[in-house]
């Protein structure tokens, strides 16, 4: 019941090229008629051409066999263009919808799911329904009609013999339909431990200097043997059930066609049949071994297609609606008031994250939250930046629920610029000018240059123009950081969010960075949150958090000589020579 | 020339996979019977039809019945027989190329690596292997099936009726076009459908991996877009996969028909001469349906041919590569005595020297630190202490044993490394621990960690030892790693420890766990650290400055801040504008 509900909201998203879809079916019905009528004509030219010695007749059934063939493959071109054209366009508004609903996730919904995962259904599963909605139907349709056209014919020519054809095709399903729900999951083995085997070679390779030193290639190898081991045995179980039930086939179509020929055989002898008609059944039988096999297919199919469409539909269900309440405002001439009232959040894992949170910043205040790792820092500037909600409290901009504020009207006000910024599989121009495209050459130097990371640019052979990330070249985390700052400031934003932004810098450029962040940040909002003290320097406010609760707080003078943590912070600092 | 170095790639190829003989011979006659039985049954119908049937006799026709049913029987077992040994032949086939290629990236040394990604190399494991075995072992395999088959047929054709064969032949030429021209486009369309989903894979990628900066930019809809568009490109892709199989499949079955017609056409005439019997019109008729698919497989194969050349190309490029290591060599038991680098120089690149006439004794026991600018030369003394290197002119002794007589495996296993950035294989933390040393128990990490003051943190996380850290230890942050590191180093109780400090930040807590730990591994063990930050050089005996590959200055920590040198200078910049 539940797959038939599946199978009717797939079948929506056919919508838009309904009449393609149906107009292709229709085809596919012709089709399956031109297939299914050559055994009948060969018959013909037989009998009543060649064994009558009626050379003409002959001659005008071989005719007739070139249109019925040219016709049946004019069907089959319209069909298969019908269906996979109406199946890609529906698939493509099923992956759209599904790619809008991810985007529309919150961003708890990414801490919790793999991006291999939600690649693989956007890619794997899809692709696996289009297959069925257009190659799968299609032959599911194809066969049933052709096995009906030829039982057809073969009735009208044979009793005992259609029987045994009937038998036969019967059993060659059944055995077809076993033998795809047998093999399919050793298949979907076997691309696991491919996965395996993929991940200890990527370990080997990128942990090889590791294994080195600790002198265990011999360990590793034997496991990677193992596993390599275990992918050939695999492999062969599938082998054997292809060649066990995959052939199997074969051998009844073998049986049925022998046990014809012996009757048939007979018949002639008796004038009941007649040569032609004996080769007929032959060829049915010839002609409906593979249309039986591609039946046999997609009844074991048809489970894991909808098993598939059922994965997408989760996604597209759980996501929100819309990201923005209905009564969201804009936020015209924004001041940079942030406030946290009464603030609670909890983790996932149970833990809780911040707790009856309560502070105000003015507008144009500059803000070091320090603290213990986990303490619950990054997670404030998070939900200054809509990424979280919190479960009880208010997080206010200039008076207003950050909730409440249109998301594209937040972001222009809101920069935050993440520990380790993401960089896109384009120039290094591109990622900076990603908020901003429309920013001069100037302007983009301009704040590369004050994120200190115009002169590595420069040191590149192609300059802005490199090609950066994952097909590029790669950027150590420093790099990456002053990328994501240079990003930001091109923005210009009212309010900045920094996590940790000095985190993966030599002392040397950490100095100068924060030398020049003091005037960069002059009239905005900044909230820095870092390890490092000496971002201390920028800030006119210090808040120490421990366990999701603010512990301290005031002027960073002052609360270095309380003889708190702050205090304690900066003694551990110092003995470490940093 | 190209064609020629792609035969002596085959016939490389082939020379090696014929080592697994017994199967490949199973296979061979599979092939044959396969093909023979194939060729029998038309043969036996036309004997019924022009011997039983149409003289009316009727007593033979059940031993013709039953030859007919060994025919088919025959086709169906010999198809059993290969499908099963073919599979397993390339199977293992592909199982020793992946195990060799996996055996030389370990005996590579790290010059191999210095320009191949990771990424490359994975693939040349897994795809380009896979794509061996299927064009190179079960498309040859299949193809020199089809080769067989098709010359029967021709045979069995030609033994029954000569003119006849002529003509059926006819339409051979006509498939080998359609299949040529019509299966390759088919073929590379679809093979542009790969790559365009391949790309709607790496936006979805990018836009997960960058979901927060996307928000954080209001990209959203650009990344849509971009989506979208990757999508229509993909559904462009398959109607163009579809115009040309449906043009490709339709006209290989109309060839396919135009044989029998003519057969029909001119075979009937030949009957109603009289000059062959209906019989042989009937197994011909059977035969001109059975060019499609052997043609087919032919044609495809030298259409992949020259793909799982060039995989194969790859996969040879890393198995001949020269850069391997020599594990022959002195066997040490102990590593006691002193370490001396005498007039070592070293270079990656030909004449840009990184290492210029060092000339240092570390004796045993002793802790040294060495420290200097990035890129003075510091990781790459290391290097040649580990003989991940050797030095390309001058030595390095091992208690007065000349490195290069030393088996690097033998010298590696007294030699605790800590690295920088600390590499976790996939599985617990326990196992990546327990790996620097397969003899030891789960007792012996759990004593080693409460050694080294990392038990308790490891205790903190979801499931303690059993922890899996995720692919290259995400969720540790870089100096949790490093405390692994150093687990792992004790784990293995060496003679020497060369400890490599992290550059990027690690909170003040885990520093200060980082550094004890360190100072524990030291313990009466001959000690380097590459320090980057110089507060731990308090705690040597000796501190060594590099500077542009030359060692400038060396000495105690209080007399190299006394002397007002290079240190000094260092030392104080570091720790000034640390402190708000």
């Amino acid at each position: 019941m539940g797959s038939l509900r599946q199978l009717a909201r797939l079948l929506k998203y056919l919508q838009t090229h309904a009449l393609h879809f149906s107009l292709g079916l229709v085809i596919v019905v012709l089709m399956s008629y031109t297939s299914g009528v050559v055994p009948v004509l060969i018959k013909n030219a037989i009998d009543k051409g060649i064994s009558t010695g009626n050379y003409g007749v002959a001659v005008y059934y071989a005719l007739l066999i070139l249109l019925v063939g040219a016709l049946n493959g004019a069907f089959s071109f319209a069909s298969r263009y019908l269906l996979i054209k109406s199946a890609q366009h529906g698939v493509y508004h099923l992956r759209m919808s599904a790619f809008k609903a991810i985007q529309r996730q919150e961003m708890e919904f990414f801490d919790r799911t793999f991006s291999g995962q939600l690649i693989s259904r956007i890619t794997n599963d899809t692709e696996r329904i289009t297959r069925f909605l257009s190659f799968r139907v299609r032959m599911f349709i194809y066969s049933i009609f052709l096995i009906l056209v030829s039982l057809y014919y073969m009735l009208t020519m044979n009793l005992l013999l259609t029987g045994v054809a009937l038998l036969t095709i019967a059993i060659v399903v059944a055995l077809n339909t076993t033998y795809a729900m047998k093999v399919r999951p050793i298949y979907d083995k076997i691309r696991q431990q491919t996965g395996v085997i993929a991940s200890i070679a990527t370990g080997t390779i990128a942990g090889v200097k590791t294994i080195k030193s600790l002198s265990v290639e011999e360990n590793i190898h034997g496991k990677f043997s193992k596993d390599n081991d275990g992918l050939y045995m695999l492999n062969v179980d599938a082998t054997k059930i292809t060649a066990l039930y995959g052939n199997a086939s074969f051998l009844i179509l073998g049986v049925a066609m022998s046990v014809m020929f012996y009757y048939g055989g007979k018949a002639i002898v008796g004038n009941t049949l007649t040569v032609g008609e004996l080769v007929a059944f032959l060829t049915y039988m010839l002609t409906m071994m593979w249309p039986l096999r591609a039946l046999g297919f997609t009844i074991g199919d048809i489970q894991r297609s909808l098993a598939a469409a059922s994965r997408l539909f989760e996604i597209i269900d759980s996501a929100p609606e819309t990201v923005d309440p209905p009564d969201a405002l804009d936020l015209k001439n924004p001041q940079g008031e942030i406030e946290f009232r009464d603030v609670q959040l909890t983790y996932r894992t149970g833990k809780i994250a911040l707790k009856d949170m309560n502070f105000k910043i003015k507008p144009g205040e500059k803000i070091l939250i320090t603290g213990p790792p986990g303490s619950g820092k990054s997670t404030i500037l998070k939900l200054i930046a809509r990424f979280y909600r919190p479960e009880e409290g208010t997080v206010l901009i200039d008076g207003i629920s950050v909730g409440k504020i249109k998301i594209k009207s937040l972001r222009n006000i809101v920069a935050y610029v993440p520990q380790e910024p993401f960089i896109f599989n384009r120039s290094i121009k591109e990622n900076i000018s990603l908020a901003n495209p429309d920013a001069t050459m100037e302007e983009i130097i301009k704040a590369a240059k004050t994120a200190k990371i115009h002169d590595f640019i420069s040191s590149l052979p192609e300059g802005y123009d490199t090609v950066v990330g994952e097909k590029g070249i790669t950027l150590s985390g420093g790099e990456r950081q002053r990328i994501g700052l240079a990003r930001a400031l091109l923005l210009n934003p009212r309010v900045l969010l920094l996590d940790d932004p000095v985190s993966n810098l030599d002392a040397q450029t950490e100095r100068k960075l924060v030398e020049d962040l003091r005037s960069i940040l002059k009239d905005k909002t900044a909230i820095i949150v870092s390890q490092r003290l000496s971002l201390g320097k920028l800030a006119d406010r210090v808040i120490v958090i421990e366990n999701g609760k603010i512990v301290e707080e005031g002027k960073p003078c002052e609360l270095a000589k309380k003889g708190g943590i702050f205090e304690e912070m900066i003694s551990v600092g110092e003995r470490n020579g940093r | 020339m190209a064609d020629k170095s792609s035969l002596s790639l085959l016939k490389r190829f082939i020379r090696e996979a014929i080592s697994e003989r017994k199967t490949l011979a199973v296979v061979v006659i599979s092939i044959i019977g396969s093909a023979i039985s194939n060729i029998a049954s038309p043969y036996i119908l036309s004997v019924a039809i022009d011997h039983c049937i149409i003289p009316g006799k009727y007593e033979e026709l059940w031993i013709i019945a039953l030859f007919y049913l060994l025919a088919l029987v025959g086709q169906w077992f010999f198809a059993t027989l290969q499908t099963f040994y073919s599979e397993v032949f390339g199977q293992k086939v592909l199982k020793n190329l992946r195990q060799l290629l996996h055996k030389k990236v370990l005996v590579s040394n790290l010059d191999f690596f210095k320009e191949k990604s990771t990424g490359d190399l994975v693939s040349r494991i897994i795809n380009d292997t896979n794509v061996v075995n299927d064009v190179l072992v079960s498309g040859l395999l299949g193809g020199l099936g089809s080769l067989i088959s098709l010359s029967g047929i021709i045979v069995a054709m030609l033994l029954l009726d000569v003119k006849l064969t002529l003509v059926t032949l006819s339409s051979i030429p006509l498939m080998v076009v359609i299949s040529l021209y019509f299966g390759g486009k088919m073929r590379k369309a679809y093979r542009d459908t790969r790559q365009k989903i391949a790309k709607i894979s790496s936006v979805v990628e990018e836009s997960v991996a960058g979901i927060e900066t996307i928000r954080a930019f209001n990209k959203e809809e650009d990344v849509e877009r971009e989506f979208s568009r990757a999508s229509t490109e993909t559904i462009k892709a398959y109607l163009k996969v579809a115009v040309y199989m449906g043009i490709f499949w339709p006209f290989m079955d109309i060839a396919s028909l135009l044989s029998v017609i003519v057969v029909i056409a001119y075979g009937g005439y030949q009957a109603y001469l009289g000059a062959v019997s209906i019989g042989v019109v009937v197994a011909f008729i059977q035969y001109a349906q059975r060019f499609r698919g052997p043609i087919n497989n032919v044609v495809s194969m030298y259409d992949s041919l020259q793909s799982a050349l060039a995989a194969l190309e790859r996969i040879y490029e890393v198995l001949d590569d020269e850069s391997v290591e020599d594990y022959e060599g002195l066997s040490i038991e102990k590593m006691k005595g002193n370490i001396e680098f005498r007039h070592a120089w070293f270079e990656y690149e030909k004449g840009r020297p990184v290492l210029k006439d060092i000339n240092l004794v570390i004796p045993t026991s002793s802790k040294i630190a060495i420290v200097g600018k990035t890129g003075a030369g510091k990781t790459t003394l290391a290097n040649l202490i580990m003989r991940f290197y050797d030095p390309t002119k001058g030595s390095v002794f091992y208690n007065g044993i000349e490195g290069r007589e030393i088996s690097r495996r033998s010298l590696r296993r007294r030699i605790g490394y800590v690295p920088q950035e600390t590499y976790l294989f996939p599985g617990t933390i326990m196992e990546n621990i327990l790996m620097a040393n397969p003899e030891s128990s789960n007792k012996d990490v759990v004593r080693v960690c409460k050694k080294l003051g990392v038990h308790n943190f490891i205790m903190r996380l979801p499931k303690g030892y059993e922890t899996s850290p995720g692919e290259a230890g995400k969720l540790l942050s870089v100096g949790e790693r490093q405390l692994i590191s150093l687990a792992r180093a004790l784990l293995k109780d060496p003679d020497i420890v060369i400890l490599d400090e992290a550059l990027s930040s690690v909170d003040p807590k885990t520093e200060r766990l980082i550094q004890d730990a360190m100072l524990k591994l030291m313990e009466g063990r001959t000690s380097i650290i590459i320090a980057h930050r110089l507060s731990i050089t308090r705690f040597v005996d000796m501190i060594v400055v590099v500077e542009d590959g030359k060692i400038i200055e060396e000495g105690h920590f209080k007399s190299l801040l006394s002397r007002g040198g290079y240190f000094q200078r260092l030392y104080t910049s570091q720790m000034m504008g640390e402190n708000p």
